[in-house]
């Protein structure tokens, strides 16, 4: 009888897990399969007519400075954007943890940005640094902070500084919000204790807080850092890679070899060079999460 | 096409509900794309002119041939030209093409051409008439003894617009030299006014106007023998003027495509921009006081050059793999059909400008009240873009290069702007720079 | 008396902080409300001085936006819908049922995520145009379920993780089918986890730009993004105010729904994520 039912009980659980496996098998396996395929032709984007060039499209792209070029911004975006996003977002969560004005409805307001569809966030934005009608510039003036408009998106390094300050903008909420779900389950019968103590609000923030907060923000920096590094929408919508090629970063890279210049293999190569260097905060992240599970349950 | 419009479902929380909910919304929005009532055809139609206004007018000439043609229906597809290349590709390698497709340039369909990727346009040609096709505008799509696709219409934005009220102000008349427009812009440029507006973003305006730039200096891009024109001391000079007038532009310019370029001068804050006639229209529309104060010259050129006007011969043809060739072919025909043609046409006045001779002779074209106003301007711009080249065939004896997609594309001709401007280069090593790179285009 | 003036000096400095990062809408709301002269008047003025409704009348009367706004509704819907059935069955498989390979599969749900969207939009496109779902709003949230999927995946594993399984086997025990155990306790424990997954899925899908871009040709079909994005490359004068009031029309509604809901939304997250 038990025998029957442990039988039963594998097919139901495979059975429930078919849709997913299907799904992933044709929507994701295979156009990422094909990718990789693709890397290793010269592929006309127009015709997709190929021929195989083996390592032949990575070899010109590690000769390429652009490819280094835009590998380096892709490291400066995003580092400077996460670094940001954390800062804001585990700034924000405390203060929205604790006691405040009209809490709820900050709480709501603060998620705003994360909301917006990216194609609205770069309109309004664009619109704020527009250099002859942006109410920044204006503003800057008025206030007697700046003399002339500042070109926000249309000089180096002003571009990539902004890039990354609305990347932050948009992004950080993420960050608040799983700072600040997990700040609602730390026991505050350890702040009571700690305070007892006589341990100030700094030292109980460095030795409570914060190592209760150390599994969240390890998953919320590995994710973050991932889906960072793969931004094509903002970065590309904001300053199209531009000025000359200051905001290139590699998914804009692709975009350009696939789309532009019409040769998908190079796009695709790019694509798998960035799959190879992204499995660095991947290992990571299964060391993170191995040693988390073995501690916790 | 039943458009069926489901009620906003409950978030899923409903146990049964989930599951029904999930497959009745599958199942009423996997609408296939060609489910028509039997014996009815939908012919997709690709354009970019989708303002309200030019909408209204596709949508009442679809309306007369759809009469005219019963079982068939057209639906219009917008694209960006940012987007085109992605789309195109796509829809190639998807096999899903649309069966006509407007407005593009002349370099792009010559890429196609080369892949064999277009279908021939003798039938339409002949039957809208030869002879009364501008002969520059028809034999531009002449490829391999057939015509690939017929001029819709065209502009040039090698005009100068400029603001009468400032040059006066100035005590300037209005720039014919590279010299008189420098001169022009700085002493127009004070307070809030830049004295020019030009792109320098890595942008297809940017680019376009680099062909003007070249050719004024009295050099080419590629050479009838098929070198490598551009590092040449002319394209060298270009970009030095290119440079010195850049601090009066405004300040976003190295960001700039067509729409900054012509907002800074339809709200006034730009003396010079380059167009064809669109600020007519949005200046009438937007900014009414200004209308008395716009006028418009050829723009400027070396002294030891020539005027030149690059224009894009906005285009009509049928893709191949089309799914309704012949009904694509008589799509385009009514598209020049006198009454359709100019509907479209004074979307834009003295914008879009037309490439049958017969239309750009008659009366209802003139009469319309801003090209009215605007005679002499229109008249002037006509002049020049029928004088107009492409970088598909920049000379007489030039053959039809069919890198010009691939070379407009790789954005090689913004690029060299941007590397004098923005990365600060000399202008003789971004030159070198760039011509190195058309060679790598021209011999891939 | 200190301990108040600190009170209130905090309280309007993360209000002042909040401000600044709201700003943008409240600048988006003033411009939606301006006509287009004030739009382009020096000095830009905050409050609308001749505030109108124009804006919001043209959107909706000379552009298809309100076609747009459906089609966004109707795949953001269609692919949260798909999405939760197909990852809470998936998820509860993997965290209840014994069969080869569960770990790995776990751990494997994230790998998806390292390729790029924009290598992977040809072959995708390519697939999904085969199957004759080209230019088809089911066919977009096929494409969506791809980037919305894995991500459900996980959050929904690490939140059922959290449930624990007495309730169910006393049900069971009790006589009740695994299925109904399913639906009767577990579904209803897994509710804010669902609702997150379900929030989290809509924003993506709401959001996307390029694969909407790609996928959709028809104007009918449009999605908002690429939609009121080729209304700014018109190659024509940019209308910042209509343009401003589109977005307001994308992002308030959202706001407002999602204010009210986010408390679901940390909790959903939160229980999962700290167990990894």
């Amino acid at each position: 009888m038990k025998q029957a039912q442990l039988g039963r009980e594998q097919l139901l659980g495979l059975g429930l897990l078919a849709p997913t496996l299907i799904l992933f098998i044709l929507l994701i396996g295979y156009p990422l399969v094909d990718s990789l395929y693709l890397s290793l032709q010269r592929t006309s984007t127009l015709t997709l007519a190929s021929h195989f060039v083996g390592l032949g499209n990575f070899r010109a792209l590690f000769g390429d400075p652009e490819f280094w070029a835009a590998f380096a911004h892709t490291l400066v975006w995003t580092a400077g954007t996460l670094t940001l996003q954390l800062v804001l977002g585990v700034g924000m969560a405390l203060a929205l943890h604790g006691p405040l004005f009209a809490r709820s409805l900050a709480r709501g307001l603060v998620l705003f940005p994360y909301l917006l569809p990216t194609a609205v966030a770069v309109l309004v934005w664009r619109w704020l640094f527009n250099d002859l009608y942006g109410f920044l510039n204006y503003a800057l003036i008025a206030l007697g902070i700046v003399a002339h408009p500042v070109a926000w998106l249309s000089r180096t390094p002003n571009a990539m500084i902004s890039v990354i300050a609305v990347g932050a903008w948009k992004f950080f909420p993420f960050v608040v919000i799983a700072v600040l779900a997990r700040l609602q389950s730390i026991p505050e019968t350890l702040y009571e204790a700690a305070s007892i103590d006589g341990a100030s609000p700094l030292a109980q923030f460095w030795d409570i807080t914060l190592p209760q907060l150390s599994g969240v923000l390890a998953i919320v920096v590995l994710l973050r850092s991932i889906w960072d590094f793969k931004e094509f929408d903002l970065v590309y919508l904001m300053t199209g890679g531009g000025p000359g090629t200051s905001t290139e970063t590699l998914p804009i890279l692709v975009y350009r070899e696939a789309f532009q210049l019409l040769d998908f293999g190079r796009g695709a190569a790019v694509a798998v060079a960035m799959l190879a260097f992204l499995l660095v905060p991947f290992a990571a992240y299964f060391v993170v999460i191995r040693r988390l599970e073995s501690r916790g349950t | 096409m039943p458009k069926t419009r489901p009620g906003k479902p409950q978030l899923p929380i409903a146990r049964r509900g989930l599951l029904v909910g999930a497959t009745t919304l599958g199942a009423t929005v996997a609408t296939p794309h060609l489910v028509r009532a039997a014996g009815e055809v939908t012919l997709r139609f690709w354009t970019s002119q989708g303002a309200p206004v030019q909408m209204a007018a596709w949508k009442n000439i679809f309306r007369r041939f759809e009469k005219n043609h019963p079982g068939f229906k057209v639906a219009i597809e917008l694209y960006s030209d940012d987007d085109l290349w992605t789309k195109l590709s796509a829809a190639f390698a998807a096999r899903d093409l649309p069966d006509l497709i407007s407005y593009v340039q002349a370099y792009t369909v010559a890429t196609l051409a080369a892949q064999d990727l277009v279908e021939p346009f003798d039938d339409v040609i002949k039957a809208v008439g030869e002879n009364d096709f501008y002969p520059g505008m028809r034999d531009i799509y002449k490829y391999n003894g057939h015509y690939i696709a017929a001029t819709y219409n065209n502009q040039t934005s090698s005009n100068l617009w400029y603001r009468t009220d400032l040059l006066s102000l100035a005590g300037l008349a209005p720039p014919q030299t590279w010299d008189d427009q420098l001169k022009a812009a700085k002493a127009m440029t004070k307070g809030t006014i830049y004295g020019n507006s030009l792109p320098y973003g890595r942008t297809s305006m940017t680019s376009t106007m680099m062909v003007n730039f070249v050719h004024q200096a009295g050099g080419l891009v590629v050479n009838p023998d098929g070198s490598v024109g551009f590092g040449s001391p002319a394209t060298i000079a270009a970009l030095e003027f290119l440079r010195a007038i850049f601090p009066y532009a405004p300040p976003g310019a190295t960001n700039y495509s067509w729409g900054e370029v012509l907002n800074s001068f339809v709200t006034g804050r730009a003396a010079m921009a380059p167009y064809t006639g669109r600020p007519i229209g949005i200046i009438a529309a937007q900014n009414p006081k200004l209308l008395d104060h716009i006028s418009v010259v050829a723009y400027p050129w070396r002294a030891s050059g020539h005027p030149a006007f690059d224009v894009p011969f906005n285009s009509l043809f049928i893709p191949k793999g089309a799914p309704h060739v012949a009904a694509a072919k008589e799509l385009a025909i009514a598209l020049f059909q006198k009454q359709n043609y100019l509907e479209f046409l004074l979307t834009a006045p003295g914008h879009n400008l037309p490439s049958l001779k017969s239309i750009a002779a008659a009366p209802e074209f003139w009469s319309h009240p801003l090209i009215k106003k605007f005679r002499p301007q229109v008249e002037l711009m006509i002049k020049n873009t029928a004088a107009g080249r492409n970088l598909v065939k920049e000379t007489d004896a030039s053959p039809y290069n069919l890198k010009a997609g691939d070379i407009f594309n790789s954005g090689v001709l913004a690029e060299t702007l941007q590397d004098v401007v923005v990365n600060k280069l000399p202008p003789s090593q971004a030159a070198a720079r760039g011509a190195d790179k058309i060679a790598n285009l021209l011999k891939a | 008396m200190i301990r108040t003036f600190g009170r209130i000096l905090k309280n309007l400095a993360v209000w002042a902080v909040v401000l600044a990062i709201v700003f943008p809408l409240l600048w988006m709301i003033s411009t939606s409300l301006k006509p287009d002269s004030e739009t382009f008047a020096l000095p830009p003025t905050l409050l609308p001085l001749h505030p109108t409704l124009v804006q919001f009348r043209r959107l909706f009367a000379q552009t298809p936006f309100a076609v747009y706004f459906i089609n966004s509704v109707i795949v953001s819907v269609a692919t949260t819908a798909i999405v939760i059935v197909v990852a809470l069955a998936g998820a509860y498989a993997l965290v209840r049922f014994r069969f080869p390979g569960r770990q790995m599969m776990a751990q494997l749900t994230l790998v998806t995520y390292l390729l790029p969207t924009t290598v992977l939009l040809l072959p995708l496109y390519v697939l999904i145009a085969r199957v004759g779902l080209a230019n088809s709003l089911f066919g977009l949230a096929l494409a969506y379920v791809t980037f919305t999927l894995p991500f459900a995946l996980w959050l929904l594993r690490s939140f059922l993780v959290g449930i624990p399984v007495d309730l169910e086997e006393a049900a069971m025990v009790d006589g009740a089918g695994r299925i109904h155990a399913f639906v009767e306790i577990v579904v209803p424990q897994a509710l804010p986890g669902i609702i997150s997954t379900a929030l989290f899925s809509f924003i993506l899908s709401w959001n996307e730009y390029l694969y909407a871009m790609v996928f959709i040709n028809e104007d009918a079909r449009k999605t908002l993004p690429p939609g009121v994005l080729t209304m700014l490359n018109q190659n024509q004068n940019v209308q910042w105010a209509l343009l401003m009031a589109a977005s307001v029309v994308m992002a308030l509604p959202l706001v407002i729904v999602f204010s009210f809901l986010q408390g679901h939304l940390s909790r959903g997250f939160g229980a999962g994520a700290v167990k990894g």
